[in-house]
């Protein structure tokens, strides 16, 4: 025995002896079968552990209200000064557990008048711990410990992994101006393409071209799902896909693509932007249809015209086609009779 | 009888002391003493004959002969000696004066003979040739050939051609309307060109020659000149072009579309008339179009449709344009650019977005 470790022992005995420390039971044993596992092993997010140990059996590992269990994450964890904690499996009586933490080491105080733990496996969930960067932490640097039982660390390294998003509801056809319906969710997953029940990410969609409009970010639930439920585009498009991001994690490939167009049923208002720079300015615009959402529109079918610049030379379109999809185009003439080129579509469904 | 033979000794005696031709004659009868008488009838020379010229006579003057009792007066074409009575003048009825005046003389060269009549006998004398020459030159006056009629610049020519060559023709014997203008007389013979010139002011320019101011070799004077036309309008002064008016089947304010655009123009002049209106452009709405950098659209002499050029289509590249009228009168004088009006051409379409579909596009 080294003359260190013989002062150290001298130092605690003392400490013992004056009251500030409380000394272990003598020679007690070290809890058995612990486990670190998540549900969300996903590197830098946020992830519910469960802690999983064995007391000694008998009275002198059992643990009552009062007790204290410490548990010690690798230094790399980011743990919350009062995690949430919930007694879980092997717990018995009216459990329940507060928890304060110094660094990465929790320590847990049970409560309950009937709570305890005897002869058997208990489970102790900590939550809010953020994951460290992905990579194989050594077992030894994760330990629980109690009141009755000394520390033992597990028996394999705790891994953390890089995460990834997928789609579970892609876009579909909508409406501009309509939150997309059903609502686009993205799921955290693993590396594996497990689920991951990453919370609180902040998963943002990105469109292949325009922008959405509002709902674009979403942060998952404690299931690692993000909803986009108020996900509006304004604009019509078509072909649009749909790619979501988070900080950390790899992107979701393009979802399948998808329509924005105009939903439209008869007294329909339409309006148009034209100018003639400096020429003799803009007489009338005419508008037209034709069937289907895409395509050039030249010998399509008279909607109405309007020569009134002051309401953006509106018309209502009245008489509108049977259900199904169309596009419209507008014509501008300007007073010396110089007549545009149809106009780019505007992909429209007729809903009557 | 003493007394005859006393008054025929001094006749005798009378004619004997004069000169010349003398015819005698014996008067004799009977026996006893006789007396006898002698006298000479003298020649009326010098005869002399002249002709003014153009006048037709001939003023023939003689010397009074002692004894004449008359005087008879031939005239004598010297070309064939032809005689004729001159003066009314014969034996049986001669004249008593001293000069005559022979009317109605034809043009010719003649001598006179006048010949004195004393009874029966007679003494002649001739005068000198003596022509007669009647006509009087006359002369026309008209614009020269090739004069420009009205015509922007001086001098203003004109020809005046006498029936006959004329020696004393100068630009004095030129009446010019105005009377401040100048007149050069060049030409010789029966041909001159009268150039006017010292013209201050847009005027009517006529001349001509007053009767007897030009004299032929003869000195008979011109009669008056005649002209078919002597009046040549001088303008000196550009005609007036307002600003052309723009018209199109695709118009709108000063906008023209990809459409022709009919040019016209109330161009005005003070004297000779608008003969023709050209239209220029300079691109740009302001500043001022001139030679040095407008384009030429067309020109029209057509006065009735108010000189209406009509262009293609479109009528210029996109962009405003001054156009102006710059108006020729009948003298060929050209004005300068009136106002010019503004064309903007427009053959862009607008340009259109995508319609709107109940607040969407």
């Amino acid at each position: 025995m080294s003359i260190k470790r013989t002062c150290l022992m001298a130092f605690v005995a003392v400490l013992v002896a004056v009251g500030i420390a409380e000394a272990p039971a003598a020679f007690a044993a070290p809890v058995s079968n612990v486990t670190f596992t998540t549900t969300n092993p996903v590197k830098e997010t946020t992830a519910d552990w469960s802690v999983r140990f064995t007391p000694t059996n008998g009275a002198g590992g059992e643990l009552k209200a009062a007790d204290k269990i410490t548990v010690t994450f690798n230094s790399s964890f980011g743990v919350p000064s009062s995690p949430a904690v919930t007694p879980g499996s092997g717990f018995t009586g009216n459990c329940t557990a507060t928890a304060s933490a110094s660094g990465t080491v929790v320590t847990i105080t049970l409560a309950g008048s009937t709570c305890g733990l005897k002869n058997a496996a208990g489970t102790v969930t900590i939550a809010g711990i953020t994951n460290p960067a992905a990579g194989s932490y050594a077992a030894n640097t994760f330990s629980v410990s109690t009141t009755k039982d000394s520390a033992a660390s597990p028996t394999s390294p705790v891994v953390i992994t890089g995460g990834k998003l997928a789609f579970v509801q892609g876009p579909t056809d909508g409406f501009a101006g309509t939150a997309l319906s059903p609502a686009v969710t993205v799921q955290v997953q693993d590396q594996a393409g497990n689920a991951a029940f990453a919370s609180g990410v902040t998963v943002t969609l990105t469109p292949s071209a325009g922008t959405i409009d509002s709902g674009a970010t979403a942060t998952t639930n404690s299931s690692g799902r993000a909803t986009f439920s108020t996900m509006t585009i304004n604009s019509t498009a078509l072909g649009l896909t749909l790619t979501a991001s988070a900080t950390g994690l790899t992107s979701t490939a393009a979802s399948a693509s998808f329509n924005i167009t105009v939903a439209v049923t008869s007294g329909a208002t339409l309006t148009d932007t034209t100018a003639d720079g400096a020429g003799s300015g803009v007489k009338s615009v005419a508008y037209y249809y034709c069937t289907g959402y895409s395509g050039s529109c030249t010998n399509g079918t008279a909607i109405g015209s309007s020569a009134n610049a002051a309401t953006n030379y509106s018309v209502t379109w009245t008489g509108t086609p049977a259900a199904g999809a169309y596009r419209v185009v507008a014509v501008s003439t300007d007073n010396v009779s110089n007549v545009s080129q149809p106009s780019g579509s505007t992909p429209v469904t007729v809903v009557n | 009888m003493t007394r005859r033979m006393m008054l025929m000794l001094g006749l005798v005696a009378l004619v004997m002391t004069g000169g010349g031709l003398a015819w005698g004659f014996w008067s004799a009868a009977g026996a006893g003493t006789g007396s006898a008488a002698t006298g000479t009838l003298a020649a009326p020379t010098p005869v002399t004959a002249s002709a003014p010229p153009g006048g037709g006579t001939v003023n023939v003057a003689w010397t009074a002969s002692a004894r004449a009792t008359g005087y008879v007066v031939t005239r004598v074409l010297n070309s064939d000696g032809t005689t004729t009575a001159a003066c009314g003048t014969t034996q049986a009825s001669p004249t008593t004066a001293t000069s005559c005046d022979d009317l109605s003389v034809a043009d010719g060269t003649y001598h006179y003979v006048v010949t004195a009549l004393s009874a029966s006998w007679t003494a002649s004398a001739s005068s000198a040739n003596v022509t007669v020459h009647n006509s009087h030159p006359s002369v026309t006056v008209d614009q020269a050939a090739g004069q420009a009629d009205p015509a922007a610049s001086s001098p203003v020519n004109f020809t005046a051609v006498f029936s006959e060559a004329v020696t004393d023709f100068t630009s004095s014997d030129v009446t010019v309307v105005p009377a401040t203008a100048s007149v050069v007389v060049t030409g010789s013979g029966t041909t001159y060109n009268l150039a006017v010139s010292g013209l201050t002011s847009s005027s009517s320019v006529t001349v001509s020659i007053a009767a007897n101011t030009v004299h032929d070799s003869f000195g008979a004077g011109n009669t008056a000149s005649t002209s078919t036309d002597n009046t040549v309008t001088y303008d000196a002064t550009g005609p007036t072009a307002s600003a052309p008016t723009a018209t199109s089947s695709l118009a709108y304010g000063s906008f023209v579309g990809n459409a022709t655009v009919t040019l016209m123009d109330s161009a005005t002049d003070d004297l000779t008339g608008v003969a023709s209106v050209a239209y220029y452009r300079c691109a740009g709405a302001t500043g001022s179009c001139t030679a040095a950098s407008w384009t030429a659209i067309g020109a029209s002499t057509s006065s009735g449709t108010s000189f209406a050029v009509t262009t293609g289509a479109p009528f210029a590249a996109d962009g405003s344009y001054r156009i102006v009228a710059v108006a020729t009168d009948a003298a060929g004088n050209t004005g300068g650019p009136g106002a010019a009006s503004v064309v903007t051409v427009d053959t862009t379409p607008p340009t259109v977005a995508r319609p709107t579909v109940n607040g969407h596009q």
